[in-house]
């Protein structure tokens, strides 16, 4: 309380500004001049009728003493009426803030809420100092009927707010006193009752920093912190999907596997069937009930900017006629359900946007002990897909084998050698220095693998390597080269207590030889494409097993179904190496189909191969909800110092300068498209995003919403929660007394003292 | 004004000046009157000018609307323009009023004129104030005093209602007449403009003219204004002359269709005319179809347009115009079908013998009667069979080809049934002796007929006696030696599910377990060389009771249990634990030939025996992909035929039938495929060189270079398709932003260009040759076909059109081969502390 305030009873009356003094004073002055005034008069009057001034009588001292009383009734009711004057009223201490959800008909009481009765409600609406409504930006709140109800039955302490910003302003501002002359009282409360489906993460971090603000300032001032409590009650589930899950960005061959949770009311519990659904066609289906959560994938076919649906389709119940449900469940199309009741059932569609690309295609190196299908194969499956291979075989003692596979640019130094090499054949000259140069033309050297991304090798080649070659080797995997070994039987007998490098490489596993009952294996991947009964691959026989080290945890990259690891990879440096036990994957392309043999080694080349260091966005997280109109993070890897994005405003991460992050904010929703430029425009690389509209995915956005809430409500002490939650505490404050009642008497007094001039003066 | 007036002006306001020096009071008056008669130019200016404006800007704006309206104009100068042309306007019409008589006629002395006139007080004496007082009589002063005194009184009153009689007259009338004119005017150019009334007008106007020129060049007919439409229309089908409809009792030959549809269903070989009635019959037009074929319609002397075709394949056509300056209606853009049913070729089912192969003991009466159904679309023409009688034994066998026909033949539930009855003695056979006969049946499709061969019987006469025949006369054709192929046996299947509604349940039955013992057999047979367990033939002669499907509550259970990606079943009787052990290992008991009937262990027995999953047929883990793993898949497959088809469900066994087979067959292939692709193929060296070991020209090929395109290495069909698709998905995929470097637009339109429209023309071609097949791609196929039309993938009056396209065409496409990618990581590992802390791993190693 100010020093100026004079308290009387439960009554205030507050003085602290200039302007109030000057009133006071003025008051005064004038209410001492008046009463001489008066009193003067009185005497003039006697001493005009009297030669001698002859003392006054009775009735004129009455006279006199009730109008100066009248006078100073009415100078004190004209001061109480100018200046602020509160009574002391025990009002409660809390705010309540309604949210979007809070209330959906305003005809009967049905307040949507879980955590509170509706009767608790009705009493904390009545109770609550000020009631925050918080409305979209874009709706015009007085027009919701909700808001129209509000303010018929708590006229005086409703108020639409379309932010949160606009509350702690609001605050901050009655801080500052500001207010005071305004009569309104945005009093910082020390409770807030957040009803409906909550604030989200942005809006609570907002209001968690305002009160650090608030608590920073305060505890400079004085020890005591009026923290603001906040307390949440959740309003009822919306049906629907949330807790979705999937990549926004695929690789042509990679399947979209959206799974998520199915969300509705705890009481209900009803069936719903959920299909995955792009252009009429159902990909993939499930029937779900309760809160199950669910899986459901597809394949695209080609790349591209798509958006499949997500379709929720109720299930009649049970007590309908049986036929209704077997031909629900029966039926694969969508349209049949909808015949089935329209009334009741229930149809909720959303968007599942991706993003399709084809691969970067990694440029491959194979050198091997021998030709093998496998690696023919491989080469194969790379060259459809434009990639860069060359492999170098070792066809007979001393003799090597090379081919390559639209090759950039012809490595320099293997064509410089093959130039030499036919040079040399058409002399037919036996040069010992040049035939040495020749038979050189297949060692690994640094330049060979710095020009690739990927290096697959079988063990006998890897033990039968040059020193120079593993040196090179061993450098080209710490500066990021990814080595595949496919390993057989002949690694069992590689002695490890030479401490060179290779032993090295191959220190990271450990191998084993293999257990007889565990020869037969069925490889699995993560997404590992269904396979048809009449398409299931034979299980693969291996020769050596991997085991992990007690100290590493190995990084199993396939495992067997029952466990085992198949092919395991190490980081090395900034490479990487794996060891694969599975040398006959060749198979799967004709007994399964080429699309597995694809995925497998597409899932194998981008858990091994060289990083990519090319400047590109990073996708997206496969969890989070991107709307429209809401910032987003939006980052790029670059080795560039300067790369531009048109309409964003990159700013350089912390600690690194290769990744540099914008905000973005969706004027819409749909597909955007971001590119990166160079200096000179040239498109370094691009990436498109959906972004929701507020409509879309309620459910989830409710649940993310009331996630959020719980979150920063349970970072409050619990004891607030229990004090506050169900017993409304009151406090003390002073609220304006009704100046209906001053102006009465003012009125009053200054109207008998007007008749009593008049009646005075005849 | 005239010189003369000016001079007696000028005189008269020398005079006044004079007279001012005297008498102030009278130059005032003149100086008054002046500044009246300038006031008065004023305001006729302006009010000429305030009439005329309306007028002008109805006139540029009309103008202007017109010139903007041909392009004669710019959009952009149009505002300068406007500017300009008002002001050009106004200055000239300022210059006429200046020039013209009645602002001429504004001087001083008519305004004294026209002051006497208005006035009575001033007694036609007010041009006495322009006169010298000299020259003045007495008379004159005075009354030039009194005039002065009351013009000045005139005066002053007038300035009080702003000299009302002073003023030229301003006409309201015809003010707001020019006023309501401007305002109607520009209505008038909004309504035109909206409603682009102009280019309507000009539409009608512009083609006109082509034509007529067209006309004076070519023929002298005149085109109507309107776009050119389709009056009347009429397709008559004629179904080829071989057709009858089966639906009328004494199977009438087709009749002719006619419709007003252009779609067209129809069956292959049918004739169809086109007549059209245009609205415009002069010009030439085309009917096009999908396969690329274009004809002209010809011209009749009753002005229809038409056109005859035989159709033999579905597609899709449409009418157009060649002339691009004729404007055609939008029954031009609509795209028709044409959906062709095929003919269908005989079919032939044995009734009697169903085995491929009878045989005789030496010492019966070889006699048989050869029942075959034989059915077709419309009517078989010719039916023959073609016998072989092989004679002899070893290197002497001798053949003799025989054509044979049919003795006789009923109809029987509609459908032709044909006998023969053979007789072997009759036939000069001996037993030893073997028959082969096959039957070809012929149709009356014209102009090539069908033929169908059926599958050859064998009939032999043995030289030994056996045992072939139960006490039913039922033919148990089980031989060892012989093997109905698992084709016949997918035959024979199919042909008794189709029978199971003529035949009796009992004899249903049988036949099922017939098929099912020679499916076993053949299991057995294949087994065999798998190194299975079988004992010996335990499994001949078992037939089903005929009491059972009478109870359905007695069938058993079947539990198929998919493991493993092995399907194995096992058959639980009701109210019978599965693993008996007292029927449960019976397997090796001799049963050879015992026929249970309606005994229920017996059909346990029976049901154990093929039921119980004594051994997993699959147990054999093949390491590759050899013919033996297939021939295991294959054998697996077979099981359960076999099962399906001894508890009479030739429905359920079928799936398990054909897939065996297919196993089979790629077991018999997949050696080859293996050495095709993926062999070695090792440089070619002569005889020459062979031994001697010399390895030097094998360097000269030790590096091979060799370049491919995604695009070489893919169907060209299937790429074109994925090209398609991609475009269609860009067009309904948008993207919001423009963020998008100048040189790829957004296709917002969907225009196609010359390339796209290219591929999508490969993609036409593909799905066309795939129609025949499957007929649905119709429906897509004439949506490319309006794409084509359009030129653009927003098609107008199609609103599923697109997604209609992309679910058919994605059905199209196999499943993508995945892409290769390089590992994706959040960070860029040529960052200082990335590097670091490689570094820091690596010295820990």
């Amino acid at each position: 309380m100010a020093l100026n305030d004079f308290v009387i009873a439960s009554y205030r009356l507050t003085i602290n500004s200039p302007l109030h003094w000057v009133i006071v004073v003025l008051a005064v002055i004038s209410l001492v001049i008046s009463c001489w005034l008066i009193y003067q008069g009185f005497t003039r009057e006697l001493s005009n009728n009297l030669p001698k001034k002859a003392p006054l009588r009775f009735r004129q001292k009455a006279h006199l003493s009730l109008l100066i009383f009248a006078n100073i009734i009415a100078f004190f009711s004209v001061l109480l009426f100018v200046l602020p004057f509160e009574k002391q009223v025990q009002t409660p201490m809390f705010d309540m803030l309604l949210t979007a959800g809070f209330k959906h008909k305003v005809t009967n009481d049905d307040f949507n809420n879980i955590d509170m009765s509706n009767e608790k409600i009705l009493y904390s609406l009545r109770l609550a100092e000020h009631i925050w409504l918080l409305s979209d930006e874009n709706d015009v709140m007085e027009n919701q009927p909700l808001y129209q109800w509000l303010v018929t039955n708590y006229r005086d302490k409703v108020f639409v707010i379309n932010s949160i910003q606009v509350l702690t302003d609001l605050w901050a501002s009655a801080a500052t006193k500001n207010t005071q002359l305004f009569g309104l009282n945005h009093k910082v409360p020390s409770l807030i009752q957040i009803l409906g489906d909550g604030l989200t993460r942005a809006q609570w971090q907002h209001l968690a920093a305002f009160n650090q603000q608030k608590r920073v300032q305060h505890s400079s001032n004085t020890a005591q912190s009026p923290n603001i409590e906040f307390s949440f009650y959740a309003s009822k589930p919306l049906t629907g999907v949330t807790n979705l899950h999937w990549r926004r960005q695929l690789l042509l061959g990679q399947a979209l596997t959206v799974t998520g949770q199915l969300q509705q009311a705890f009481t209900a519990n009803r069936q719903f069937q959920l299909s995955l659904v792009n252009n009429n066609v159902v990909l993939d289906s499930i029937i779900i009930a309760g809160n199950e959560t669910f899986s459901l994938a597809a394949t695209s076919k080609i790349p591209g900017l798509f958006s499949y649906q997500l379709i929720l389709t109720e299930l009649p119940k049970k007590q309908s006629k049986q036929g209704f449900k077997n031909q629900a469940i029966a039926s694969n199309s969508l349209t049949n359900l909808n015949v089935l009741n329209e009334k009741t059932v229930l149809k909720i569609s959303e968007d599942i946007a991706f993003s399709v690309a084809t691969g970067n295609k990694p440029r491959v190196l194979i050198k091997q002990s021998a030709p093998s299908f496998e690696t023919r194969r491989l080469k194969q499956w790379l060259s459809q897909t434009g990639s860069k291979v060359q492999t170098i075989s070792k066809i007979s003692k001393n003799k090597w084998a090379q081919q390559q596979v639209n090759p950039v640019t012809l490595n320099a130094e293997i064509s410089d050698n093959n130039a030499a090499n036919t040079k040399l054949l058409s002399q037919g000259s036996k040069n010992t220095a040049q035939g040495k140069l020749l038979g050189q033309a297949h060692l690994l050297t640094q330049r060979l693998l710095a020009e690739h991304d990927f290096l697959m090798i079988d063990s006998r080649m890897l033990l039968s390597l040059e020193q120079t070659e593993v040196d090179a080797l061993y450098r080209a995997v710490k500066q990021g080269l990814g080595l595949l070994i496919n390993a057989d039987a002949s690694l069992l007998q590689f002695n490890h207590s030479v401490a060179d490098k290779r032993s090295q490489l191959l220190s990271l596993f450990t191998i084993t030889a293999v257990d007889e009952s565990l020869s037969r294996v069925v490889a699995s991947w993560p997404d590992k494409p269904v396979q048809d009964v009449s398409q299931t691959i034979t299980p693969q026989t291996i020769s050596i097993v991997i085991s992990s080290k007690k100290h590493q945890g190995i990084n199993s990259l396939i495992q067997s179904t029952t466990g085992q690891t198949l092919v395991a990879k190490q980081s090395f440096g900034l490479g990487t190496v794996a060891i694969s036990t599975l040398n006959q994957t060749h198979q799967w392309a004709l007994q399964a189909t080429p699309a597995l043999y694809s995925h497998y080694w597409q899932y194998l080349f981008s858990a091994i191969s060289r990083s990519q260091n090319s400047t590109r966005w990073l996708s997206s997280k496969p969890a989070m909800l991107a709307l429209a109109n809401q910032s987003q993070d939006i980052c790029l890897i670059s080795p560039l110092e300067t790369v531009y994005a048109p309409a964003m405003q990159l700013s350089s991460y912390p600690l690194s300068k290769h990744k540099k992050c914008a905000l973005f904010s969706a004027h819409q929703a749909g597909w955007f498209e971001f590119t990166a430029l160079t200096e000179k425009q040239v498109l370094l690389a691009k990436q498109a995003r959906y972004f929701y509209g507020n409509n879309k995915f309620l459910a989830w956005q409710q649940a993310i919403k009331h996630n959020a809430s719980r979150r920063y409500e349970s970072e409050a002490p619990t004891a607030n929660r229990v004090l506050s939650g169900r017993e409304v505490n009151a406090a003390a404050t002073y609220r304006q007394i009704n100046k209906l009642y001053l102006w009465l008497i003012m009125f009053i007094s200054l109207a008998l003292l007007w008749l009593e001039r008049k009646w005075h003066a005849g | 004004m005239s010189n003369a007036e000016q001079y007696h002006q000028q005189r008269l306001l020398i005079n006044g000046g004079k007279d001012a020096k005297k008498n102030p009071n009278k130059s005032a008056l003149i100086q008054h009157l002046n500044h009246l008669v300038a006031r008065w130019k004023r305001q006729l200016l302006l009010q000429q000018v305030l009439l005329f404006l309306p007028i002008l800007l109805a006139l540029v704006s009309a103008i202007l609307f017109v010139l903007l309206s041909f392009d004669i104009l710019a959009n952009a100068s149009a505002t300068a323009t406007w500017v300009f042309v008002l002001v050009t306007g106004l200055l000239a019409k300022l210059a006429q009023i200046i020039s013209s008589e009645n602002y001429a006629s504004i001087t001083l002395s008519n305004l004294i004129v026209h002051l006497n006139n208005r006035f009575v007080m001033l007694e036609d004496s007010a041009q006495l104030l322009l006169l010298d007082a000299q020259q003045l009589s007495a008379l004159e002063k005075l009354q030039q005093g009194k005039i002065l005194t009351r013009l000045d009184d005139i005066l002053k009153q007038q300035a009080q209602v702003k000299y009302l009689d002073l003023s030229p007259q301003f006409a309201k009338r015809r003010f707001a007449i020019a006023n309501a004119l401007l305002v109607f005017s520009l209505i008038i150019l909004t309504l035109i403009g909206s409603l682009q009334l102009l280019n309507t007008a000009m539409s009608w106007f512009l083609p006109t003219i082509d034509t007529l020129q067209l006309a004076e060049e070519n023929r002298p007919i005149k085109l109507d204004e309107t776009p050119v439409g389709i009056l009347s229309q009429q397709v008559i089908i004629e179904p080829p002359s071989y057709s009858v409809d089966n639906n009328t009792v004494d199977k009438k030959p087709m009749l002719k269709q006619i419709s007003d549809s252009l779609d067209i269903d129809t069956l292959v070989g049918s004739h169809v005319s086109w007549i059209f009635s245009f609205s415009a019959p002069a010009v030439d037009y085309y009917i096009v179809f999908s396969n690329g074929e274009r004809h002209q319609l010809s011209q009749h002397k009753d002005g229809t347009h038409r056109f005859q075709d035989r159709l033999t394949t579905s597609m899709v056509y449409h009418l157009t115009v060649i002339n691009e300056d004729i404007q055609v209606s939008e029954d031009f853009a609509s795209v028709h079908r044409i959906n062709i049913t095929p003919d269908h070729a005989p079919k032939i089912r044995f009734i009697a013998p169903k085995s491929t192969v009878t045989e005789y003991g030496k010492n019966s009466t070889p006699s048989l009667m050869a029942q075959v159904q034989i059915s077709d679309d419309f009517a078989i023409t010719d039916v023959i069979i073609l016998a072989s009688i092989a004679k002899g034994t070893g290197e002497g066998v001798k053949f003799r080809d025989q054509r044979f026909s049919f003795d006789r033949s009923e109809v029987i539930a509609g459908k032709v049934h044909y006998y023969k009855n053979w007789s072997l003695q009759d036939l000069a056979m001996e037993p030893g002796d073997e028959l082969y006969f096959s039957i070809v049946a012929t149709d009356n499709r014209e102009p090539e007929a069908q033929q169908t061969r059926s599958p050859t019987k064998i009939i032999r006469w043995l030289e030994a006696e056996q045992s072939g025949i139960n006490a039913d006369g039922i033919l148990i054709d089980f031989m060892p030696e012989y093997f109905k192929s698992q084709r016949q046996i997918i035959i024979d299947t199919i042909e008794l599910i189709e029978d199971k509604a003529d035949l009796e349940l009992a004899l249903f039955n049988e036949k099922s377990e017939l098929l099912g013992i020679a499916q076993s057999a053949l299991k057995e047979k294949y087994g065999q060389y798998l190194g299975d367990e079988f004992s010996g033939q335990h499994s001949v002669g078992v037939t089903m009771s005929e009491s059972y499907s009478a109870d359905k509550q007695q069938q058993p259970k079947i539990q198929v249990h998919d493991e493993h990606g092995g399907t194995n079943a096992v058959i639980t009787a009701v109210g019978e634990q599965p693993h008996d052990e007292n029927v449960n290992h019976e397997h090796g008991s001799n049963k050879l030939n015992t026929i249970s009937r309606g005994d229920v262990s017996g059909r346990m027995a029976l049901i154990n025996r093929y039921g119980h999953n004594h051994e997993d047929s699959d147990v054999g883990v093949m390491t590759n992909q050899d013919p033996k793993a297939l021939m295991k898949k294959s054998l697996a497959n077979m099981w359960q035929a076999e099962l399906h088809l001894m508890l009479s469900a030739p429905e359920l066994a079928l799936p398990f039938e054909q897939q065996a087979l297919r196993l089979l067959n790629l077991a018999k292939k997949a050696e080859r495929i293996y050495v095709k692709r993926l062999g070695f193929e090792p440089p070619p060296v002569t005889e020459q060189r062979r031994y001697q070991g010399d390895q030097a020209d094998i360097l000269a090929k030790n590096l091979q270079v060799s370049y491919f395109q995604v695009e070489q290495l893919s169907n060209q069909t299937q790429q074109a398709l994925r090209q398609f698709l991609q475009l269609l998905n860009q067009f309904s995929q948008s993207v919001l932003s423009t963020h998008l470097p100048s040189k790829q637009p957004i296709k917002l339109s969907g225009r196609l260009t010359a390339d796209e429209l290219a591929f999508i023309e490969v993609v036409k071609q593909g799905i066309a040759k795939q129609i025949d097949q499957r007929p649905a791609l119709l429906e897509g196929l004439m949506v490319i076909e309006r794409i084509l039309l359009e030129q653009q993938l927003q098609l107008s009056q199609c609103d599923n059109c697109i997604t209609l396209l992309v679910s058919k065409l994605e059905q199209l496409l196999p499943n993508p081969i995945a892409s290769p990618n390089s590992q994706e990581q959040d960070y860029y590992d040529q960052q200082p502390l990335i590097k670091s802390y490689s570094q820091f791993l690596e010295d820990n190693l």
